[in-house]
């Protein structure tokens, strides 16, 4: 089955195409980005006004080119799938409004996606994982542990209190002074500091070992940098530590997890999975305890459609289909 | 409901300072701002990052009878409404640099029944054009912060006065 998946919730517009014939297993025939960075970096931030007018444009190129790249045209497709949620509601309805308009003229079934569970299910793109895994999905807007029990049966074990992992990492960048997108300017500072320069708190929800918190360590930072050490300490140090802390807040929920649900093999996945140091020490912190981490190539980490064409797939090649009253929903529960 | 925008001259302002020695104070004087609300207030947090903000705000939705682990940081999605005695909007403008009435469909929560507790406040243009009451965190030490209740119209100056009367 040939399936076109649509993303559109936040700044970046994707298409792709992917083949499939049992759930789980894809070939990925082409997945295409059109990435806003450059829109939004001179506003430090998303405007979601400006990302929605933005997907206007360019969300039919990027469904054609991902057409294309797949030597395919739209008639050979045959189910369609957007994610319809959660995410920036004018973004969202762009891709779906899109989505709807293609199911319409053709005939063919369209399922709504929920984001999270594109994210969660994007490790199986490029890996072999048996049910049940456990998934660490950690984004600019989310973080949060699933046991992944089968196809559309996931299970909140856990998730953050106040800030996403990856929240904290702009907040932080934007607080040095470093610019945005906060994640990789860090990321690649840190390779030349000491990690235990500054001891950072790590912070632990009472009675609830698989919950986040990441507001702490943001005013943690805050207090150092206007301490008198802050304008003295060296930035990739600061940078390195505070990142050490994010890492070792994340890795002590995700392994207390997996100890907990008894499976072996973790799934790290969105926007933050492409931080080295997070795949790095849980992987190795993961090995100590005789699990593995798999995580997706960044292409797939960040936003992307293969994930939700591949979320989509198991509903599609069951004959499921939506209704095309579908709608947005900004605050979608999985 | 008096808080649309009015062209009278603008009232005297009114102020209301305390100081809170750690996040569970700053918790505490949300807690004691949801006492004095009725619902179609709007109330505005200012701060540095790190200053408290979300934790006021969690204190505050404690105080109407939400459940204080639901309040999230709504800086990815922007707004997150909860429901309970009052509904409790939860708008952070943070992502953008500055915000209008129009944008977000924020007309729709700032002028409801419910309570707006809108973060990073004054990137909102039209705010001088609105009966608020204002919050702003500032750091005065490590794990001291200086809150500064504000407000200069109607309904926003009652509210102050409440706070004052009662907890001053």
């Amino acid at each position: 089955m040939l399936i076109l998946g649509i993303e559109s919730s936040c700044d970046d517009a994707a298409a792709a195409v992917v083949e499939t014939a049992t759930p789980g297993a894809v070939t990925i025939r082409a997945s295409a980005v059109a990435n806003q960075d450059d829109i939004h970096r001179a506003y430090g931030g998303i405007v979601p006004e400006l990302a929605s007018r933005n997907h206007v444009i360019t969300i039919l190129p990027v469904i054609e080119r991902a057409l294309r790249s797949a030597g395919c045209a739209l008639g050979d497709v045959e189910g369609i799938a957007v994610t319809r949620g959660p995410g920036l509601v004018g973004s969202l309805l762009v891709g779906l409004m899109c989505a709807k308009g293609l199911a319409q003229t053709t005939g063919k079934p369209i399922v709504g996606v929920n984001h999270i569970e594109g994210h969660i299910l994007a490790p199986l793109i490029e890996h072999r994982i048996g049910f049940p895994f456990l998934a660490l999905v950690v984004s600019g807007g989310h973080t949060a542990l699933f046991a992944v029990e089968n196809f559309g049966r996931y299970r909140r074990l856990g998730r953050t209190r106040d800030d996403a992992a990856g929240e904290a990492f702009d907040k932080v960048a934007k607080l040095m002074g470093l610019g945005y997108p906060g994640g990789k300017i860090i990321d690649d500072l840190s390779k030349g500091g000491n990690r235990k320069r500054v001891r950072f708190p790590r912070a632990h929800v009472r009675g609830a070992p698989m919950d986040f918190s990441f507001s702490g360590i943001k005013t943690s930072v805050a207090t150092m940098l206007r301490s008198a050490a802050g304008p003295i300490a060296a930035q990739a140090d600061v940078a390195a530590s505070f990142q050490e802390a994010v890492v070792d807040m994340l890795v002590k929920p995700t392994l207390a997890a997996a100890r907990e649900l008894g499976v072996d093999t973790i799934a790290l996945t969105g926007g933050v999975a492409a931080n080295s140091r997070l795949r790095e020490k849980l992987a190795a912190v993961a090995a100590d305890d005789g699990r593995r981490v798999v995580a997706p190539s960044l292409k797939f980490c960040t936003d992307n459609a293969a994930m939700i064409a591949l979320a989509g797939s198991y509903r599609l090649l069951r004959g499921e289909r939506d209704d095309l009253a579908i709608d947005a929903e900004a605050n979608l529960a999985l | 409901m008096v808080r649309t925008p009015t062209s009278e001259t603008q009232d005297s302002v009114a102020v209301f300072v305390i100081e809170s020695n750690s996040p569970h104070e700053t918790k505490n004087w949300g807690r004691r701002l949801a006492s004095v609300l009725e619902g179609g207030e709007l109330l505005g947090l200012i701060g540095d990052l790190g200053a408290g903000k979300t934790c006021f705000i969690k204190g505050l939705a404690r105080g109407l009878s939400l459940r204080e682990e639901d309040i999230l940081s709504p800086t990815f999605t922007m707004i997150q409404e909860h429901h309970g005695r009052v509904a409790l909007y939860h708008i952070d403008l943070y992502r953008l640099d500055e915000a209008g009435l129009d944008d977000l469909g924020l007309r729709e929560y700032l002028f409801s029944e419910g309570v707006a507790a809108v973060e990073w406040f004054e990137r909102l243009r039209e705010a001088d054009e609105l009966d608020y009451l204002s919050v702003n965190i500032s750091y005065s030490g490590a794990n001291r912060r200086r809150i500064e209740f504000r407000a200069a119209r109607e309904r926003g100056t009652l509210l102050l006065n409440r706070l004052r009367n009662r907890f001053a």
